[in-house]
């Protein structure tokens, strides 16, 4: 066998197809933060993302391609007797490359580590909010207006009903997992996380089962939501994303594997103008509407009775899950339900035709849901969704 | 088990003239056991790398299978072909047995075949210990897989985060499969690390000092050492977890003070050296396949040597960027995204020493030259994709994204798995004295090639666009529909050209008398000098070496005052040697034990999973009366017209490996 030429087209063409793959970006895409994001935040972190790939990756790609491209053309096998000169190395190709590779990476390095100290520092923020994972949707708890929300994530607490017993005993007070009563939000939601445009809002994540990961990537990077541990995410949306009565909808969605429904755990983030957001925060702080018409009377005793979503959903908006109060109410708030655009992990937009698709068998709609509910005839599905679309 | 030089007289075997070992439960098979049998009983470092290697290919179809049904899920936006259950299944079974079935294993099969043969030895320090590995290895892998008739693949994920693997998210046994199998593998991994330490440092011929060992005797050398300190660590967070879902413990229940954070470092600072455990045994076989049909010396030998061990030592100090999103801290997290920047430097220098191997070479085209070649101009993408998320601000935006999905792959499929198949068509006719098709074996290459790329490219686009990973399904209007269509069909041309690939080797194995010459690439090591295949003892008479490249400085000699290298000797000439009597030569003798053991261990793993305890009784029993077994079996039956040579309880072969010894 010696050398052969038909191998070299192939090659050649094979490499062809690199630059093709990776230039050529689809530009419609509602969850590219490398080339299009709608924040300060991301755009920070492009502005080492972008040089680190097409001034330090795709020139040192090319420049091996080329390196190695040329020795393949270049030094090929002239017959059985051909034997190069044996060279065993080079000191200063040696040194050359190790110092090409520390510099270049140098360079990366420094500003890009000055970037991350940068998105990460806790900023002059506008709102915190403390952001929950469960599987798979994530609940939202919003501060009263003016005030901060630090510290609304569960961990362990004195046992508020364990006071009295605990006092006349005369030993220490048991202690459980929860949140104190003073760190409790004012508007508590779900799927859709309300943001004023043009500020910084400092989320506190955290989650209340296994890993979720909070990703917006045209707002921030990623950060993991974990049990029993809080983190923190700067995210900030460009003013003039919304106007006066038309929100702006930004997509979002769980990045670490958390089970199931993994792939089903979205969410959108809805920017509004301050103006708007004020009011929606009033709007949401109100209690739920009651039940008006026929139909929606008759799912509201549906609700409460027959059907039992309220045992584990509150109608209530200043009520998030906390075991000291009610263990079961593990599901959304439904109290101003009706107001949002997507339910079930923000998978499909909260319209007649998908609620009683959910209602009829939530586990097909999304797999591993952890909604039980009975069998439900047309006629009570028609009740429900009316209720619960009528809960604005 | 102590290496003992010499045997210690006055015991062994000749007390128990024939030495039937093990009380009479099982007879010692016999030397020349022909057909299966030769094979489940033998010791013989290279029919375990042969098994080794078709355990793994066989394997290697199953997890290949596994991501065709994740491709083919994927295909189209919302998917129907597989469910989100079967679907997380899928990935979790894919990565593991990629990772601890395929790659691992196939590593395994150049280790042992061709350790030994490179530095000039008989066969590994301990032979015995060496089948265990590969028992352990078999029962692991199948253990693993009989979850799927028990109630269900694992489906937390190869990295199997707490606390999701915990019984209340997890009820089944799927995790515990997958732990349980994940132990018995380890503890193969772990044998055979130190078996391979060990015929490193004390078996290597007359003269193979380590600075004259091949590059991939070295780089497996480092890779043992890794394996021998990341597996310990896996162990301890596997055990971890079995007490937590079996027992009741709380190491990582958070309502219970528990930490789910401890698994992750656990996890990764097993699970980044063995991502150089995956890339070091490559390196090597290219190291030595691009010297060779270049014709001239590995560029730069000591830096190329001395990169990999730099990345060995480093591979240890940057786990945690696998957590960049996990709010380790600024300050930790910044850390490790320094050390990662610097773990590229002797990755760079590594791809610059393999681009000047062929700079001025005198190149052939062979298969095994394209896979070569082909795994530096892939190995290269995924490397650099990997310096762009060193960077910890933008990684906060491609952690668990495609993007990560294509680096990994770029390295190791594009990387590691080239680099293995460069070896294949390499060592082919060393192994089976055979040579592959070559015509075949280049369309074989092609296709993977672009297959590779045609899969793995767009990833980094989608990547880049928002489609995070593990995800069952994705919605339409994303922008991800259309490159996920061409990862799709890319996998299957993937697919097509391993179809080629077995093709290659059953048409190579239907010609009939085909004959290789001794030495079919002009190579340059010590493993080509001899038979095709070699006999069981490797060598008649075990070569005193001179140098690095010694076959090759055999063949050829310098003209001193020109520097004209000229030939000076054919292989054949280099091979010509009197006749030395192979009943002169000791080998251990075939053994039952190995495969009792490692069946011994999974009867215990069934029992340690139900937590049976009748079972467990029953496997601790078989367990320990398999080691007591081993340890009164001779590593090696005394030849009726020998002396006691080799006997006496040890696994240990006699280190002086001189010819007519």
């Amino acid at each position: 066998m010696t050398a052969s030429a038909p191998v070299k087209t192939p090659l050649v063409g094979a490499l062809l197809l690199m630059p093709l793959i990776l230039g050529a970006c689809a530009s419609d895409a509602p969850q590219d933060g490398f080339s299009a994001p709608e924040g300060p935040i991301p755009r920070a972190i492009n502005r080492v993302a972008h040089p680190a790939f097409f001034i330090a990756y795709v020139p040192v790609l090319l420049f091996v391609y080329g390196l190695t491209m040329y020795a393949v053309v270049r030094y090929r096998r002239k017959g059985e007797d051909h034997v190069p000169k044996q060279t065993h190395g080079n000191k200063a190709v040696e040194i050359a490359s190790v110092g090409f590779a520390s510099v270049m990476l140098i360079g990366l390095g420094v500003p890009a580590t000055a970037t991350y100290f940068d998105v990460t520092e806790q900023k002059n923020d506008c709102m915190q909010v403390s952001v929950v994972g469960h599987q798979w949707w994530w609940e939202y708890r919003y501060p009263a207006e003016g005030t901060k929300l630090e510290t609304s994530y569960p961990r362990d607490i004195l046992d508020p009903t364990d006071a009295e017993a605990a006092k006349a005993e005369g030993r220490e007070q048991r202690k459980i997992f929860g949140i104190p009563r003073e760190d409790r939000p004012v508007v508590v939601n779900a799927n859709e996380l309300h943001i004023p445009e043009g500020c910084n809002v400092r989320l506190n994540i955290t989650s209340m089962d296994v890993l979720h990961n909070y990703w917006v990537p045209k707002l921030a990077g990623k950060i993991y939501a974990i049990p029993g541990k809080i983190n923190h995410l700067n995210i900030e949306a460009d003013k003039g994303l919304a106007s006066p009565g038309k929100p702006h909808f930004i997509y979002g969605q769980c990045a670490e594997f958390c089970g199931t429904s993994h792939a089903n755990m979205r969410f959108k983030v809805v920017v509004q103008t301050k103006e708007d957001f004020a009011q929606w925060r009033i709007s949401q702080a109100a209690p739920a509407r009651t039940a008006r018409t026929e139909l929606e009377k008759k799912g509201e005793a549906l609700f409460v009775g027959g059907a039992a979503c309220s045992t584990c959903h509150y109608v209530d908006s200043s009520k998030e899950w906390d075991v000291t109060v009610d263990a079961a109410k593990i599901g959304p708030n439904l109290a101003h339900v009706g107001s949002r655009q997507h339910f079930a992990g923000a998978i499909a937009p909260l319209d007649n035709r998908n609620l009683t698709a959910w209602l009829r068998n939530p586990q097909e709609f999304k797999p591993g849901s952890k909604m039980v509910i009975r069998q439900l005839k047309n006629d009570e599905i028609e009740a429900l969704v009316a209720y619960i679309k009528s809960l604005k | 088990m102590a290496l003992v030089l010499e045997p210690p007289t006055g015991i062994g075997p000749q007390d128990t003239p024939g030495s039937t070992a093990g009380a009479g439960l099982l007879t010692r098979p016999l030397e020349n056991e022909k057909g299966i049998m030769s094979w489940v009983t033998t010791v013989d470092h290279k029919r375990l790398g042969i098994m080794y290697g078709v355990a793994s290919i066989l394997w290697f179809v199953i997890g290949g299978i596994e991501a065709l049904f994740i491709r083919l899920q994927l295909a189209v936006p919302n998917g129907s072909v597989i469910g989100a259950d079967t679907y997380n299944q899928m990935f979790t079974m894919h990565a593991t047995t990629m990772v601890f079935l395929v790659v691992m294993p196939l590593s395994a099969a150049f280790f042992n075949y061709f350790l030994p043969l490179q530095i000039g030895a008989r066969d590994v320090a301990f032979p015995r210990m060496n089948a265990f590995s590969w028992w352990a290895y078999f029962f692991g892998g199948i253990f693993m897989y009989s979850s799927y008739f028990l109630g269900g693949f694992p489906d937390g994920g190869w990295f199997g985060y707490a606390p999701n693997t915990s019984t209340t998210f997890s009820p089944g046994h799927g995790i515990d499969f997958w732990i349980i199998g994940l132990q018995m593998l380890g503890i193969g991994s772990t044998v055979s690390a130190v078996n391979f330490i060990v015929t490193v440092f004390n078996m290597r011929a007359p003269g193979m000092t380590l600075f004259r060992m091949p590059v991939f005797a070295w780089m497996t050398f480092v890779a043992s050492f890794l394996l021998l300190f990341a597996m310990p660590i896996i162990t301890v967070a596997l055990f971890l977890l079995t007490f937590d879902r079996s027992y009741g413990a709380n190491f990582f229940n958070v309502s219970q003070g528990g930490e789910p954070v401890l698994w992750q470092h656990l996890f990764w600072l097993f699970g980044h050296p063995e991502v150089y455990i995956l890339i070091l045994p490559a390196m090597g076989i290219v190291s030595e396949v691009l010297p060779t049909f270049a014709r001239k010396p590995l560029f730069g030998y000591p830096v190329v040597v001395f990169s990999g061990i730099a990345i060995g030592f480093m591979g240890w100090g940057v786990w945690a960027h696998h957590m960049f999103a996990v709010g380790l801290g600024t300050v930790a997290t910044a850390a490790f995204g320094v050390s990662t920047m610097f773990i590229a430097v002797p990755t760079g220098v590594k791809i610059f020493n393999w681009v000047g191997t062929i700079w001025g070479g005198a190149i052939r085209f062979t298969t095994a030259m394209l896979f070569s070649v082909g795994f530096i101009l892939t190995f290269v993408i995924g490397g650099l994709s990997g310096v762009t998320h060193s960077m910890v601000a933008s990684d906060a935006q491609q952690t668990d994204t495609y993007y990560i999905v294509a680096h990994f792959h770029y390295v190791l499929f594009g990387g590691a798995l080239m680099g293995l198949f460069s070896g294949i068509y390499y060592w082919y006719p060393k192994i089976f004295g055979r040579l592959l098709n070559e015509k075949i074996g280049k369309t074989h290459w092609f296709l993977m090639w672009i297959g590779t790329h045609l899969t793995f490219g767009p990833m980094h686009v989608v990547g880049l666009q928002g489609q995070p990973r593990r995800m069952y399904r994705y919605d339409t209007g994303m922008g991800f529909d259309f490159w996920n269509l061409v990862e799709t069909f890319g996998a299957f041309v993937i697919a097509l050209s391993l179809l080629v690939f077995f093709w290659n080797v059953i048409v190579t194995h239907r010609q009939k008398g085909v004959i290789v010459p001794a030495d079919p690439w002009d190579a340059r090591t010590l493993e080509w000098m001899t038979d095709n295949p070699p006999k069981p003892h490797n060598f008649d008479i075990v070569p005193t070496v001179h140098s690095v490249d010694e076959f090759w400085h055999r063949k050829y000699a310098e003209e001193p005052d020109t520097h004209r290298v000229l030939r000076v000797a054919t292989a054949e000439q280099v091979l010509e040697h009197e006749y030395v009597d192979p009943k002169t030569i000791h080998m251990p003798s075939p053994s039952y034990w190995p495969l009792a053991l490692g069946f011994s261990l999974f009867v215990l793993a069934y029992g340690a999973l139900y937590v049976a305890v009748p079972v467990m009784i029953l496997g601790a029993a078989m367990l320990i009366g398999s080691m007591f077994g081993w340890a009164v079996e001779p590593s090696a039956e005394p030849h009726d017209d020998h002396d006691d040579h080799g006997a006496g309880g040890s696994d240990a072969l006699a280190l002086t490996t001189g010819g007519a010894h």
